[in-house]
């Protein structure tokens, strides 16, 4: 499993209350869990997560699965998650979204180019943070 | 929030701006005297302010012209007429540009299709900042143009219209308008005018381009209380020389139309000179903020791709892409 799905997985993880994830695809799978086993819950509340990838040997040896679907940016630009400042977001990591959804909005010179979804799916990572200047094919999004 | 045809009509009626009696217009209209008080107190609500005077009747505070769709069209030269293919004219819309955008997702329109509201609820400018729209006071009008090329291909777009907007304001009589990058007209360095330009795609090489122009004409002190940076209006900025709304609606139509139909082929740079011609911060300092970065230079004009040139500190000159510009005083 791609180390970058993993290190999303992490960040999501802390984000959230879950305390333990696993994930299965294929062949492989990996266990997230925030607390380690051997300590109590109640001690440890900021413990860092730990990570457990078990995956048979045989799959180990084989280059890295490629990662799901790229959504690449069409132009430079300044990326916009939402439609307003104070609106919400266009979409968020995990989200499902069908092909011809609006993604987000890269500006310039006061054109608003809204990127749609190429693709159904889930969104697996969002690589860029709004107000980010953004260049010509730089990655944006991953969909599963 | 609507108008009705009749009240539009006893609007029109009012327009000149002398006194009628609630008689004389229940008469007029073949309606009673309450049911005129009734249309008043609606027009109101749309920021029309009446004078009643005992004995004389009623007037409106200050003649207006209403927008007019013949009156439009026929201001159109026959050049003009050839690229547009539909005007719709309506009394009050959330978004012009918002409206077209909804339209042609239902049913995709054809290039030159242009839409006017006499209001709108929620005009937007960049980024989602209101743009302030009373009725019957400005101009808030949006184009659609299809275009068969990649979305690079488009970049200057935005500055394109707002040449063709300087010539329009040029040919009703203005003088002294200029342009800040990307494509905010100015006068005397205030806001009269402003352009977002929205982009669709269909796929790879089709997009759908929908040109939202708002212009300042007549706007009350009251309405203007919302406005939270410098602005002037046509008015202010024409020193008293009668102007109408309509005529600049027909002229903003044939620039705008004419800029969209020749972009495709031509792009940014047959119209370069025109911009430099416009170009406000030409020579000057400026700051450019660009999300949550900012840097400073002169000004240098501005590329066929409608890029920024920003000489920096170091000699260099850079393409500046994205960014809000503003004049450093020195």
């Amino acid at each position: 499993m791609d180390i970058r799905k993993v290190k999303k997985l992490i960040e999501l993880i802390e984000e959230s209350d879950i305390a333990e994830i696993e994930i299965h695809e294929g062949e492989e799978s990996v266990r997230i869990n925030r607390y380690s086993s051997t300590q109590p819950v109640a001690q440890a509340p900021v413990a860092a997560p730990v990570v457990t990838t078990t995956s048979p040997a045989a799959v180990t040896d084989t280059p890295a699965e490629p990662t799901g679907h790229v959504v690449k940016s069409p132009m430079v630009g300044t990326y916009y998650s939402s439609p307003a400042p104070d609106a919400g977001p266009f979409i968020k990591a995990g989200q499902s979204v069908q092909k011809g959804d609006t993604l987000c909005i890269i500006e310039a010179m006061k054109i608003l180019n809204q990127i749609e979804a190429d693709k159904s799916g889930v969104i697996q990572s969002i690589l860029v943070e709004s107000g980010q200047a953004v260049e010509f094919d730089q990655p944006l999004f991953i969909i599963e | 929030m609507e108008l009705t045809t009749t009240e539009i009509k006893l609007l029109q009626y009012l327009s000149d701006g002398q006194f009628y009696s609630g008689k004389q217009l229940a008469l007029e209209f073949g309606v009673s005297r309450t049911t005129i008080w009734n249309y008043l107190k609606n027009l109101e609500k749309f920021g029309i302010d009446f004078h009643a005077v005992k004995g004389k009747g009623t007037r409106l505070a200050k003649p207006i012209e209403l927008l007019n769709k013949q009156l439009i069209l026929e201001g159109l030269s026959p050049e003009s007429s050839k690229f547009i293919s539909q005007l719709e004219l309506l009394t009050s819309l959330p978004s012009t540009s918002k409206y077209l955008l909804q339209k042609n997702q239902s049913q995709k329109l054809n290039s030159g299709m242009v839409c006017i509201a006499e209001m709108q609820t929620s005009g937007k400018g960049r980024l989602g900042r209101a743009w302030v729209s009373p009725f019957a006071q400005n101009l808030y009008i949006s184009f659609l143009w299809n275009f068969k090329t990649g979305i690079g291909a488009l970049s200057g777009l935005s500055l394109a219209c707002g040449i063709a907007v300087c010539h329009a304001l040029k040919n009703i009589g203005l003088n002294g308008h200029a342009l800040k990058w990307p494509n905010d007209i100015l006068f005397e360095d205030k806001k009269l005018a402003g352009i977002l330009v929205e982009i669709q795609g269909e796929s790879q090489d089709e997009y759908t381009a929908i040109v939202g122009i708002g212009i300042n004409c007549n706007m009350t002190a009251q309405e203007a209380n919302q406005i939270n940076q410098p602005w002037t209006d046509i008015k202010k900025a024409i020193l008293g020389k009668p102007f109408s709304r309509n005529a600049l609606a027909s002229e903003l139509i044939g620039q705008v139309l004419k800029v969209l139909s020749a972009f495709e082929s031509e792009g940014l740079k047959p119209l370069l000179p025109e911009w430099n011609k416009y170009d406000a911060c030409k020579d000057k300092n400026v700051k450019i903020i660009a999300g949550t970065t900012s840097s400073l230079g002169v000004a240098k004009g501005v590329t066929e791709l409608g890029e920024l040139k920003l000489l920096n500190s170091v000699g260099e000159i850079e393409h500046i892409t994205s960014g809000e510009v503003s004049l450093r005083l020195e």
